[in-house]
């Protein structure tokens, strides 16, 4: 376990160092931020100001010492604090993140109800349900959440007036109607990919020879069905739903644009219009954490889910 | 006597010969499958002859004429002519905020829209393939290293990566090809290496080294061949996520530009006249969303067909198949 996890950590740092060599390497980070026809003695004061003057192995040593250290997410000395909002870019992304982690449970939470239509449609492969339902969910896996959104404020916010357009307020109870319409457009696509994996791990094991013995043995079908195969049907959902978080980032900091939910990609696309350093890099840091989280929590569902996976070894 | 009469003529008529081949069949006995392919092939073939499909210039601006509803007409200015002639106009799917004709820009911005998808999944699937290959043929430290960066890409939410590979370089369309390309080899390259590391012990292989076959050959002659199903199935279900990420891109504002306009684009300048004209934000949604359905559609059927388990599935007629399902559950 502590094996994979330090898996996990490695790959963090392969990723912040990507970031580091793009901003770093690939761009001037301090043209990033000032006007095209800046002076040079700008340009030179601000490097100096930020630290930008020393040779680039330190600048990488500094930013991976901040980071492991005291997670204080700098790009170098005097260069945590955000450009636009004058506070620590960690209080911000830390302050945001819980809106975009209420959503995003809020969404998947409606999108479980996926894995009983895969079950249904599972029954009888290439039966008139399995191809409603097969056709449904890349019918909801193919349409873009911007318009998704955007057609959902259309019809129910203005003719309807039922629920408001877009706004925040708060996680507490007063704040829910503002959260319906986001998570109603970010469940659809989570419920139709949960509903297809289910539907191909259900069909896979129901081809097994476990199945036959159930069945020779006079076991109810409903029995096989949820007892025996969706148990073992469980390994391949969860990996794949852990594939899919990455995916769900994307349409999680449209929704939260278009609806001004005031989560982490809210706080990301502002970050990059105003070419505020920190707080991208801060962001991109707690997005890459949670996605890598979310993959550890799936790797230890393994262990509990098929006793013969471990990571002793 | 009769049996040989119609084997003449199944030979003498090579179209009858083609439509009873297996494939063909299974992909006409699927109204799915059959509707989609459909689709794709007329939006291909649109946006290929753009310039002779499109009933008007999807540049030209006739501002007395903005947001002209679908199926209505309008006089418009030709202004080919000097004074301008009046041109009476049929407006199949309206007109925008700066009067200009909606289909003609749907069909024109499936040209970058497809153009896109298509190739930022050629040029994914060729740097996928050839890192697959160098990883799953070399195997040893090339192998780890190239599988640990894939590691790291796949932790990366796409969307995430274009905005800063974008923020970095700027924006433009092959900039944008650019990012798919970084953004999506890994699915290939991970496909790829399962194929070769399974196919390197097989006795064709062996059989090649036997003779003093090199690498180069053997991998190009023998295991490439092998490798083109699996990765156009990859590729099939890969070109909707990637019309769709490009549409959320050119919505952000960090994809195409204008005066070029992509799918995305029309729908994000349409934004702020959704309660007056609605077919400025609902058609290009359509038009994007049949496309990515149609390719997800069409590449389940590919996987499906290339499947020998699934195959037979497919293969059958309907009625046939849903028996066997019942039987088979």
């Amino acid at each position: 376990m502590v094996r994979r996890a330090g898996h996990s950590v490695l790959v963090l740092l392969g990723l912040m160092a990507l970031l580091f060599f793009a901003i770093n390497v690939l761009g001037n980070p301090i043209r990033l931020l000032v006007d095209q026809d800046a002076p040079p003695e700008t340009i030179a004061a601000l490097e100096e100001k930020y630290g930008f003057d020393r040779p680039i192995h330190v600048r990488l040593a500094d930013y991976f010492a901040s980071l492991l250290t005291v997670c204080q997410l700098r790009c170098s000395p005097d260069f945590d604090k955000s450009v636009k909002y004058k506070v620590s870019a960690r209080e911000l992304v830390i302050d945001r993140l819980p809106n975009t982690a209420v959503l995003a449970l809020a969404a998947w939470g409606i999108g479980m109800l996926g894995i009983p239509l895969g079950m249904l449609a599972a029954r009888h492969p290439r039966g008139l349900f399995d191809r409603v339902v097969n056709v449904l969910t890349f019918a909801v896996v193919s349409v873009p959440e911007f318009w998704l959104a955007l057609m959902l404020i259309l019809l129910i916010s203005v003719q309807w007036g039922v629920l408001p357009t877009s706004g925040f307020d708060g996680l507490g109870p007063g704040g829910w109607k503002f959260m319906v319409l986001p998570a109603l457009t970010l469940a659809p696509r989570v419920m139709g990919r949960f509903a297809q994996i289910t539907r191909a791990a259900m069909i896979d094991e129901l081809s097994k020879d476990y199945v036959s013995t159930a069945r020779a043995k006079g076991l109810g079908e409903s029995t096989i069905l949820y007892t025996h195969v969706l148990k073992n049907a469980a390994i391949s959902i969860v990996t794949l739903m852990g594939d899919e978080l990455a995916g769900f980032m994307n349409g999680s900091v449209v929704v939260e644009i278009i609806f001004a939910w005031p989560g982490l990609g809210l706080l990301l696309i502002g970050a990059i219009n105003g070419r505020d350093l920190p707080v991208i890099t801060a962001s991109v840091f707690v997005i890459a954490l949670m996605v890598m989280f979310v993959n550890l929590i799936v790797d230890f569902l393994y262990t509990w889910l098929d006793p013969r996976i471990s990571y002793a070894n | 006597m009769a049996n040989e009469t119609t084997e003449i003529k199944r030979f003498m008529n090579p179209v009858t010969a083609f439509w009873r081949r297996p494939l063909v069949q299974a992909f006409i006995s699927d109204p799915v499958t059959l509707i989609s392919g459909v689709f794709l092939a007329l939006i291909f073939l649109a946006a290929l002859f753009a310039p002779f499909v499109s009933p008007h210039d999807p540049t030209d601006r006739q501002l007395p004429l903005r947001h002209v509803e679908p199926f209505s007409s309008g006089v418009a200015a030709d202004r080919s002519e000097s004074p301008p002639a009046e041109d009476n106009r049929f407006y199949i799917l309206g007109t925008d905020h700066l009067g200009r004709d909606m289909l003609s820009r749907l069909i024109f911005g499936g040209r970058i829209s497809l153009g896109v998808g298509v190739l930022g999944v050629l040029v994914s699937g060729f740097l996928g393939l050839g890192l697959g290959l160098l990883s799953g043929y070399y195997r040893g430290l090339t192998d780890d290293v190239i599988m640990r960066i894939v590691d790291v890409f796949m932790s990366v939410p796409l969307l995430l990566l274009a905005l800063i590979v974008l923020f970095i370089l700027g924006t433009g369309f092959w900039n944008i090809i650019l990012v798919f390309a970084i953004g999506r080899w890994m699915l290939y390259a991970r496909v790829t290496r399962g194929v070769v590391l399974a196919l390197r012990e097989q006795p064709f292989v062996e059989a090649a080294k036997a003779i003093g076959a090199k690498d180069g050959r053997i991998l190009i002659r023998h295991v490439l061949p092998n490798l083109i199903t699996p990765l156009m199935t990859v590729a099939a279900l890969d070109v909707p996520r990637i019309i769709l990420t490009e549409a959320t891109l050119s919505f952000l504002g960090f994809g195409i530009q204008p005066p070029d306009s992509s799918w995305g684009t029309m729908l994000s300048s349409g934004r702020p006249y959704i309660t007056t004209a609605w077919w400025v934000v609902v058609l290009p949604g359509v038009a994007i969303f049949l496309t990515a359905l149609s390719f997800n559609l069409f590449g389940v059927w590919l996987r499906a067909i290339s499947d020998p388990l699934q195959r037979w599935r497919w293969m059958r007629t309907t009625k046939e198949a849903r028996e066997a399902g019942v039987r088979g559950a």
